[in-house]
């Protein structure tokens, strides 16, 4: 066959996705037995057959109990918020040509950190806390876009966009201390610095939509015009003369990479460093195509996060913020990353 | 297949770098833009690709003016090779040239079998096969600016814009890469260019436009407008231009005159 060499290439990206999906379920029914409560294997795999396929019941009550009380929202928070920043963090590297950004450091996370603490302070519901954060996360995503393209008209964007990002962050970050000042400190303040921290603990079965929701909505049309993201990767100027409908694609992956963002911050609060260094390591493993680096990405944010928030729950009896612990794991892995790197890949 | 630019005034904002420049050229024909540093040569071009909005004038293929036409109906036409940067990700050489198939068929598009042998055949074209699963990222000048020929080629135009093709290639990759224009161009190509060497002009025995400071513009054949008067006057140093014959071609060089220290 002709392209007898390129076939295999695109199948091994199909094969690392499947492998890191079927990692990502082991992991995910895996991390039902871990915590405080000890819920076991039989006993999940007891409830899951009850449920999907009618089985008899084989298990205590309590078990139930903790399964659908504060495991599955809780394993199902880590699995969307870290798709969530993973893909958002590979998109926005795609859009901005710029191995270094992430909605970290877009400020789209600090953005919608001030929206939601806005959102808290005037004690708004809990879905229009959620407006509000993606409304101010979008704000200043579009402050850090306008302002970096308007300083450097020319081609020299990376360092522009990186400076921006970080002013941007600290406008939006200094916006969240003023609310801090401004709250409550018995009541809201303790609400706003909790949840700032980053926590897997606060969705329940029933409020579980607000995130998964717009994490869908966002992350679909990433998934649909994932391959455009290789041409824009290369500019703007370049990606519009082979054809690609630039405008219309930049729109559609800051608006959904922004959406789904802002949900995971508003529901979880700053879990950092994951759309950073996810997509890092995975295009070091499958390579820079955004056809397989996109799901590799999801996937591997949502296993990354899952094992994570599993050794909050191991080996800290108190509950730890899951965005000390990215940071504490993300940190140093990127280093690493950085200092292994061959040429090319940061 | 004519390609051409009618009154074209162009620049960025209200202070326009170029006024009223028109040109018309065919299937088959080489036009090299030549000019000073900051004449506004870079301007012309995003202009005649449509990347940067012409202050004045129309841009036109066979007669229809393209200003209105989407990026995938130009990108149909016309191939864009930039010079030579490199990207943020190391794709490899291959993931590079099938880009520029994909592209113009539309936003839900990904890569399928005939394009993998569309891309196939344009590195086969331009003899760099052997590149194709080196990284992009790591290859040498004149190899990338091949690969960028090889991706524009895959997106099958009629019409080729290079931006300075030759810039940061050694002496044997200049020439290689000026031999492929004259292939493509040879095959029915219109080939449009930016350089900054003279003698280039006079190898691929182009239509010149010769853009001087102040608007002053002369289009014509290679050896009517690369002049030693000319050259004197745009680039303000003396040029000698040499002529000899081989194989009984007429070959010609320009050679600057430089001052006794």
């Amino acid at each position: 066959m002709k392209n007898g060499k390129t076939v295999p290439d695109r199948y091994r990206g199909d094969i690392f996705v499947l492998i890191l999906l079927m990692l990502l379920i082991a992991a995910f029914l895996f991390s039902f037995t871990v915590g405080k409560y000890a819920l076991t294997l039989h006993d999940t795999q007891g409830i899951l057959s009850h449920y999907l396929f009618g089985a008899a019941v084989n298990y205590p009550q309590a078990s139930e109990t903790v399964f659908f009380q504060t495991r599955l929202p809780r394993l199902l928070s880590c699995v969307f918020v870290g798709a969530a920043l993973s893909a958002a963090g590979a998109a926005y590297q795609g859009i901005f040509k710029n191995p270094m950004v992430s909605p970290d450091l877009l400020g789209a996370s600090s953005g919608a950190a001030f929206g939601a603490c806005l959102g808290i302070l005037l004690g708004m519901t809990y879905l229009q806390m959620h407006i509000a954060a993606f409304a101010v996360g979008m704000i200043a995503v579009g402050l850090t876009y306008a302002v970096s393209s308007a300083v450097s008209r020319n081609e020299n964007t990376t360092m522009t966009l990186i400076l921006t990002g970080m002013v941007v962050t600290a406008l939006f970050n200094a916006g969240v201390s003023i609310t801090k000042t401004l709250a409550n400190p018995d009541r809201e303040l303790g609400e706003i610095t909790f949840w700032l921290l980053g926590s897997m603990t606060h969705l329940t079965f029933r409020t579980l939509p607000v995130l998964i929701i717009p994490v869908i909505i966002g992350l679909v049309p990433m998934m649909l015009f994932k391959y455009q993201l290789n041409m824009l990767s290369f500019g703007q100027e370049e990606a519009r003369t082979m054809g690609v409908n630039v405008k219309a694609l930049n729109v559609i992956f800051i608006v959904c990479a922004t959406l789904v963002t802002s949900a995971s911050v508003a529901t979880c609060g700053m879990v950092g460093w994951i759309g950073l260094v996810i997509p890092h390591l995975m295009r070091m493993l499958v390579g820079p195509d955004y056809r397989t680096l996109i799901p590799a990405s999801m996937l591997g944010g949502a296993l990354f996060l899952l094992m994570v928030d599993n050794i909050t729950r191991v080996f800290f009896q108190i509950e730890v913020s899951i965005g000390i612990l990215t940071a504490l794991v993300g940190a140093p892995f990127f280093l690493i990353l950085l200092a292994r790197g061959r040429k090319g890949w940061v | 297949m004519n390609f051409s630019l009618e009154h074209i005034t162009c620049g960025y904002g209200k202070e326009p770098v170029l006024r009223d420049i028109s040109f018309s050229i065919k299937s088959g024909e080489i036009l090299c833009i030549l000019g000073p540093n900051g004449v506004g040569k870079t301007t012309l071009f995003k202009s005649a690709l449509g990347l940067i909005p012409s202050v004045k004038g129309n841009v036109k293929i066979n007669g229809d003016d393209i200003g209105t036409w989407s990026n995938r109906h130009k990108a149909e036409y016309i191939g864009y090779i930039p010079q030579t940067h490199i990207p943020p990700f190391p794709y490899t050489v291959f993931q590079v040239v099938v880009m520029g198939c994909v592209a113009q068929r539309g936003m839900l598009a990904s890569p399928d079998e005939h394009d993998y042998e569309t891309a196939e055949n344009a590195l086969e074209e331009l003899e760099i096969g052997a590149l194709k699963d080196r990284i992009y990222t790591e290859l040498s000048g004149g190899e990338r600016q091949m690969v960028l020929i090889a991706r524009a080629l895959a997106q099958n135009p009629k019409i080729l814009l290079m931006d300075e093709p030759t810039a940061n290639l050694d002496y044997g990759n200049q020439a290689r890469v000026l031999e492929q224009i004259k292939r493509l161009a040879g095959k029915g190509m219109i080939v449009v260019m930016t350089t900054h060497a003279p003698d280039h002009v006079f190898l691929c025995s182009s239509k010149v436009i010769l853009v001087e400071r102040e608007n002053r513009i002369s289009i014509g054949r290679a050896e009517d407008i690369v002049t030693e008067e000319n050259l004197e006057r745009a680039y303000g140093i003396k040029v000698s231009i040499l002529k000899d014959e081989r194989n009984g071609e007429l070959i010609r060089a320009c050679v600057p005159v430089l001052n006794k220290s």
